[in-house]
C-alpha cells in the first residue's frame, strides 16, 4: 500500500524545486535588516509567523494555483512578468532605504510587525511569484486519479513542510549573520542582497515576458505560411 | 413565439455567461472592501447600490453603442485592452501602496461627499466594470442582428443579463463586510495583499490579451467599428 521509494522521490523533487527559488538562505540578510530596529524575541516571533505563511501560501498555490489562475482568467506567464515587477519594486525601496535610515528609525511595535509578516516579508520576498509559479506548474503535473493522487499530495506537503523549516531556521539566526557582520558590513550585505533582489525581479518577469513573445512569435511562425499563399 | 423565448433565454444566458466571469464580484469584494475601510457600513451598503447602478449604465451603453463611440474616436478594441490595463495595473500597484501608508498615517474617516465622487473611479471603472469587461461588452453589442424582430430580442436579452449581473454585483459588496469580519484585522490585511497581487496579474493579462491581438500577424488586421 505504502510505497518508501516514489514517496521520497516526490519529497526530493518538491524540495529541489522549490528551495532554490525561495532561497531562505539568500532573503536572511534582507529579512535581518528589515527588522534590524525590532528586538530578537520579536523577530524570532516573526520568523516563525513567516514561515507559517510560507507554508500555507505553497500549500494552497500548489493545490488551488491552478483554480484560482482559471477563476481570473490568469495565465503563469503573466504571474511571473507582474510579480517580477512586485519583486522590483520592493528591491528598489530597500535600495533607497539606507539613505533614510539615519533620520528615521521607529521602533516598530509588534502590531505593526504582525501586518506586515504576510506583506512585504512573506508575499514578495520569502515566498516570491517565481516559487508560486514552481508550486502552481508542480501541481498541475498531479495525476488525476485518486490513489496516485494522494500518494503525490503527500509527498509534496511533505516536501513543502521541509522548505519551510528550512525558512524558519534561516530567519530565526538571521541576527547571527548580523553579528558576524558588523554594522557596515550590514550595510553592504543588504545594498548588495537588494540588489540582487532587483535582478531576481527583472528576470523572473522577464521569463514570464519571453514566454509571451515566444507565444506571438510560434503562432506567427506558423501561420505566415498560410498567409503568403 | 415559443422560438423567440428559446432566442430570449439563449442571449440571456449568454450575456451572463461571458460578463460574470469577467466582472467577478467576488474576487472584486476583497477589494471593494478595502477601499471603503474607512467607511461606515450605512455609507458602503449605499455605495454598493451606486457601483452597481454605475455598473448597469456603463455594461449597457458598452454594449449599445461601444462600438459607435470606439469608432467616432478612432480607437480598436485590443487598444482600449491595452490603455485599459494599465489603468489597472495602476489601481493595483496603489492598492500595494495604500496598505504601507495605512498602517502609518491614522486612518481618516473619509466625507460623504469625498466618498461618493470615488463610487465611478476607482470603484465602478477599473475595478468592477473593467477594460476587459468593456470590450467583452463591446463584443456582445457588435453582434446584433439586423432585422427588427431579432434585434428587439437581442436588446432585451441584454438588459436582462445585464440587470442580473449587476444585482450580483451589488450582492457581492453589499455582504462584503460579512467577509470582512469573518478574515478579522489581519487575515483582510493578507486577504487585500493576495487581490492588489491578482490585480496586477489582471491588469497585464489584459495587457497582453490586447498587445498579443496587436502584435499576432496570424489573425486578420483589425479593423475599427468592425
Amino acid at each position: 500500500m505504502f510505497d518508501a521509494q516514489p514517496f521520497a522521490e516526490g519529497v526530493l523533487l518538491v524540495v529541489a524545486a522549490l528551495l532554490p527559488v525561495v532561497n531562505p538562505l539568500g532573503a536572511a540578510p534582507v529579512f535581518l535588516a528589515m527588522t534590524r530596529h525590532i528586538d530578537s524575541a520579536t523577530r524570532a516571533a516573526l520568523a516563525r509567523k513567516v514561515a507559517l505563511n510560507g507554508l500555507v501560501l505553497l500549500l494552497a498555490s500548489l493545490f488551488l494555483g491552478n483554480l484560482v489562475l482559471h477563476f481570473f482568467g490568469v495565465s503563469i506567464p503573466v504571474v511571473q512578468l507582474a510579480g517580477g515587477f512586485i519583486v522590483c519594486r520592493l528591491a528598489w525601496k530597500l535600495l533607497g532605504e539606507a539613505d533614510i535610515e539615519a533620520t528615521a528609525a521607529p521602533a516598530s511595535s509588534m502590531d505593526t510587525v504582525d501586518a506586515k509578516a504576510f506583506y512585504p516579508f512573506t508575499l514578495p520576498l520569502t515566498v516570491g511569484p517565481g516559487a508560486i509559479s514552481v508550486a502552481i506548474t508542480l501541481g498541475a503535473n498531479f495525476p488525476s486519479t485518486v490513489q496516485p493522487f494522494v500518494a503525490d499530495a503527500i509527498s509534496a506537503a511533505a516536501g513543502i513542510l521541509i522548505v519551510a523549516a528550512a525558512i524558519y531556521l534561516c530567519y530565526r539566526h538571521a541576527a547571527r549573520l548580523g553579528q558576524l557582520l558588523g554594522h557596515n558590513g550590514m550595510t553592504v550585505m543588504l545594498k548588495l542582497s537588494a540588489f540582487i533582489l532587483f535582478c531576481i525581479g527583472v528576470q523572473i518577469a522577464w521569463n514570464g515576458a519571453r514566454t509571451l513573445l515566444l507565444d506571438v512569435a510560434a503562432s506567427s511562425a506558423t501561420h505566415a505560411p498560410e498567409q503568403a499563399r | 413565439m415559443n422560438a423567440d423565448l428559446r432566442h430570449l433565454l439563449e442571449g440571456i444566458f449568454l450575456v451572463i455567461a461571458a460578463l460574470l466571469p469577467i466582472v467577478n464580484p467576488l474576487g472584486a469584494a476583497p477589494v471593494f472592501l478595502a477601499l471603503t475601510r474607512n467607511v461606515e457600513p450605512t455609507m458602503r451598503r449605499q455605495l454598493a447600490w451606486d457601483v452597481a447602478l454605475n455598473c448597469f449604465v456603463l455594461l449597457l451603453a458598452s454594449i449599445f453603442i461601444g462600438g459607435f463611440v470606439l469608432e467616432f474616436f478612432g480607437v480598436s478594441v485590443p487598444v482600449v485592452q491595452v490603455a485599459g490595463g494599465l489603468v489597472v495595473c495602476s489601481l493595483a500597484w496603489s492598492l500595494l501602496r495604500e496598505g504601507e501608508i495605512a498602517e502609518s498615517s491614522s486612518a481618516t474617516v473619509a466625507s460623504t461627499e469625498a466618498i461618493e465622487t470615488r463610487a465611478f473611479y476607482p470603484l465602478t471603472l477599473p475595478l468592477t466594470v473593467g477594460p476587459g469587461s468593456i470590450s467583452v461588452a463591446i463584443t456582445i453589442g457588435a453582434n446584433h442582428p439586423s432585422t427588427v424582430r431579432s434585434f428587439v430580442t437581442a436588446a432585451v436579452s441584454s438588459v436582462v443579463g445585464v440587470l442580473i449581473v449587476c444585482i450580483a454585483i451589488y450582492a457581492c459588496y453589499r455582504y462584503s463586510r460579512r467577509l470582512g469580519e469573518m478574515l478579522g484585522r489581519n487575515g483582510t490585511a493578507v486577504v487585500v495583499r493576495l487581490s492588489a497581487f491578482i490585480l496586477l496579474c489582471i491588469g497585464v493579462q489584459i495587457v497582453w490579451n490586447g498587445a498579443d491581438a496587436l502584435l499576432g500577424i496570424s489573425r486578420p488586421p483589425y479593423t475599427h467599428g468592425r
